[in-house]
């Protein structure tokens, strides 16, 4: 303690705090820089498996100048690992290549078979983040990265805002970097990424594909997606359309009625609980509950009665828990678990230290029973 | 030396600034990676953990201010030298110096660290170190009360942080919280004990007690500011539980910083880089604190003059950062810190409260038996 801090000069207190930020002012030039106009910001990269070991990136950044015509740099170099890549882009490019503002990674196919582990756990870098999209290619990344979209500038910003607004309206879950690093690592789910395509100008969420630990097994269509969701997350999960018979329903035109209907719902809630009903093997119970909006029907059926509006709600169900029963079968062939049922089994038994491979087969043998409860609760302005 | 000390009214401290002191010397470094840590222990039950560490940090809390109230106005130095006599006292209070000493260089190198993989890859360790000493000389020159308004506006600066975890809360996976209570409690003990290095810094009120202007309002409040503490590091902890999976948990070492990194705003796009460098003004009131100690600890034994004893006190602060040069060695460094950290802010703090107990029943009996003596 000092005393009498009064006796001090204030002189000598200016002084000080002078000495004491000197070093501050001293070393603030010593830091190397990264200007802006010296560096590439690569915003996307794509990967290809040429053969064994070597791969082929290529990755799009845009050029701020005024000088050029073409607003996109795409550069396609190949090498083992990623720092290697790296290395060779800085050799063909007059910027310094920087991963800073890397929006999506994208990976074919062929490569994705013979599992993105090496690249995506290279990735895990301060200067990356773990906010980049992660994406399987239907065919060639190359193809897709080089080919030019004149009416959407740049890919990988043109990319991530396609995923970024379809995960935001939940049509698709999100596939960061972290989120598949965590479904990697996890022993009680597989991750699951966009599947995109090139179509012409543009581009194309075909569905969703499928990895087991971080090799592409397969793909589902948006529709079934639609059910991993419903069954994965606890938020509302958008449109979904579905074909019902019409056989109980009273149309009002009944001599022009099909023997089936297509009917579009929207969800409003869902929420889902999964219990596990015994552990070996492993039976589960998926209780789904939708509150949804009728939004569109092809056949005009009367409405506003209580018993059409019932049996709809009866048929979409039956119809729902079909559906997923035959999802859950074709993913058990797979051999894949994104909805994280062994979570749900890690999380509802006591049984420690479950390894990923333990749960594989007890995914195989696991039973499933579904009960879907659908409320219509609102229908669109006009019956 | 004198076993109780009463500062000027000039340079007391208000009772309720001690929730900030606490908390500001307890949350520090480790704060950014403890997850990691107890996880290994622990599993998805890691927050049972924290919640352990953090009840033994209240009791040990309260065994300090029931070992201070013995006392009208004294220190740990004071202590020391009144329960184990001059020799042994001063060997306890050397000791204690010199972990804190410890501690500060551990504080010091670790935040450094995070610096050098975070931001700066390039930048040298005495660079920074000299930065941070260099502010830290100013502040304690300035005296305990400088030292307590600095506390208080880098609470301010940094509490507004806690409302960013809004971002990857929303990646949150509950169900990683389930089953609970899956560990033995052996493990769950293990991992409360692990929490000691992100928990240590409250016995700093063993040093601040004397300078408080309502003694028993002051313990009051280094509760609450354990308290605050313990939900900070809950909240911290169950994020990283339900954002990560436990393997990944267990490979991420600075698990606060790389949950930030999830939160992104349309002007900033990397927050983490933010939060790295605002850490700066949490862990100054812990080098702060801690060399105000030591260099208290010299005025107090040997009345040596404040800027002397500071001086030196920093230049050994400074000159230990300078060896440490791998990962390896920091953190070899840094669980080494953990261990003694354990023994010098929860056993040794019980051990002084019996020691001052058994001391006191001692004199009470004495001066019982003296008037018998001369009775006689």
């Amino acid at each position: 303690m000092i005393r009498g801090n009064s006796q001090h000069l204030p002189i000598r207190k200016i002084l000080l705090l002078f000495l004491s930020l000197l070093p501050v002012l001293l070393i603030s030039g010593c830091q190397p820089t990264q200007v802006l106009d010296e560096t590439t910001l690569i915003t996307g990269m794509g990967f290809d498996l040429l053969d064994d070991k070597l791969i082929r990136a290529t990755v799009t950044a845009p050029v701020v100048s005024s000088m050029v015509q073409q607003n996109d740099q795409v550069v396609s170099v190949t090498g083992t690992t990623l720092y290697g890549i790296m290395n060779s882009l800085d050799l063909q490019l007059d910027r310094r290549p920087r991963l800073g503002q890397l929006r999506i990674v994208l990976f074919s196919e062929e490569m994705a078979r013979k599992g993105i582990y090496p690249i995506t756990g290279a990735l895990n870098l301060v200067e990356v983040g773990i906010r980049p999209y992660i994406g399987i290619v239907d065919g060639k990344a190359y193809d897709l990265v080089n080919a030019s979209y004149p009416a959407q500038g740049n890919i990988g910003i043109y990319l991530y805002n396609i995923i970024y607004k379809n995960v935001r309206g939940e049509q698709l879950p999100s596939p960061t970097l972290h989120e598949f690093m965590r479904d990697y690592y996890g022993t009680g789910s597989d991750p699951f990424l966009p599947y995109i395509e090139r179509l012409g100008n543009g581009i194309k969420v075909k569905g969703v594909a499928l990895l087991k630990n971080d090799r592409f097994v397969g793909w589902v269509n948006p529709h079934k997606t639609f059910y991993i969701k419903l069954m994965r997350d606890q938020f509302r999960a958008g449109l979904f359309q579905l074909t019902i018979p019409t056989k109980d329903l009273e149309s009002v035109h009944p001599n022009e009625m099909e023997e089936s209907t297509p009917i579009v719902l929207d969800t409003l809630r869902s929420r889902q609980t999964v219990k596990l009903i015994s552990a070996n093997p492993p039976t589960f119970d998926v209780y789904v509950e939708v509150h949804a909006r009728l939004a569109e029907m092809r056949e005009k059926v009367n409405l506003e009665s209580k018993k059409v509006i019932r049996t709809i709600e009866r048929e979409v169900e039956n119809k729902m828990e079909k559906e997923m029963a035959d999802l859950l079968k074709t993913l058990q062939k797979m051999d894949v678990d994104p909805i994280g049922f062994g979570e749900t089994y890690r999380s509802q038994s006591h049984f420690r230290e479950m390894e990923k491979e333990e749960w594989r087969k007890l995914y195989r043998q696991a039973k499933f029973t579904f009960r879907v409860n659908m409320d219509i609760i609102r229908l669109s302005i006009t019956n | 030396m004198q076993v109780n000390v009463f500062p000027k009214a000039t340079n007391q401290i208000p009772a309720y600034l001690f929730f900030f002191l606490i908390y500001s010397n307890q949350v520090g470094v480790g704060v950014l990676g403890f997850e990691r840590v107890i996880v290994r222990e622990t599993g998805y039950d890691a927050w049972i953990s924290v919640i352990l560490g953090g009840l033994a940090v209240h009791l040990v809390m309260w065994l300090i201010g029931r070992t201070l109230k013995r006392y009208p106005s004294s220190d740990l130095y004071g202590i020391n030298h009144d329960v184990f006599g001059k020799r042994i006292g001063s060997l306890f209070n050397y000791g204690y110096m010199l972990y804190f000493v410890l501690v500060t260089i551990m504080i010091m190198r670790d935040y450094i660290e995070v610096l050098q993989t975070w931001m700066f890859t390039e930048i040298t360790t005495w660079i920074v170190a000299a930065i941070i000493l260099g502010l830290a000389l100013y502040t304690i020159l300035g005296g305990i009360r400088v030292i307590t308004g600095y506390v208080f506006i880098s609470f301010i600066m940094t509490i507004w942080l806690i409302s960013f975890l809004y971002f990857p809360f929303q990646h949150a996976r509950w169900s990683y919280l389930f089953p609970v209570a899956d560990s033995t409690i052996l493990e769950l003990l293990e991992g409360a004990r692990r929490m000691s290095l992100s928990l240590i810094g409250f016995e700093i009120l063993y040093m601040l007690y004397p300078f408080a202007q309502n003694k028993e309002k002051a313990r009051v409040f280094a509760q609450y500011g354990v308290l605050f503490t313990n939900l900070v590091y809950l909240i911290l902890i169950i994020l990283a539980l339900t954002f990560f999976s436990s393997l990944q948990l267990q490979k991420t070492t600075w698990a606060t910083l790389t949950v930030q990194q999830m939160v992104h705003l349309p002007f900033i796009e990397r927050f983490e880089m933010i939060i790295v460098s605002v850490w700066l003004f949490v862990i100054m009131p812990n080098v702060m604190l801690f060399t105000w100690s030591v260099a208290r600890g010299f005025k107090r034994m040997h009345q040596w003059s404040h800027l002397k004893s500071t001086l030196i006190v920093l230049l050994a602060v400074f000159l230990g950062t300078l060896p440490m040069i791998t990962r390896e060695q920091v953190s070899a460094y840094t669980s080494l810190i953990s261990q003694i950290g354990f023994f010098a802010s929860f056993i040794y703090p019980i051990f002084l409260y019996l020691c001052v107990v058994i001391k006191d029943s001692w004199r009470r009996r004495g001066m019982e038996e003296v008037p018998h003596d001369t009775g006689e």
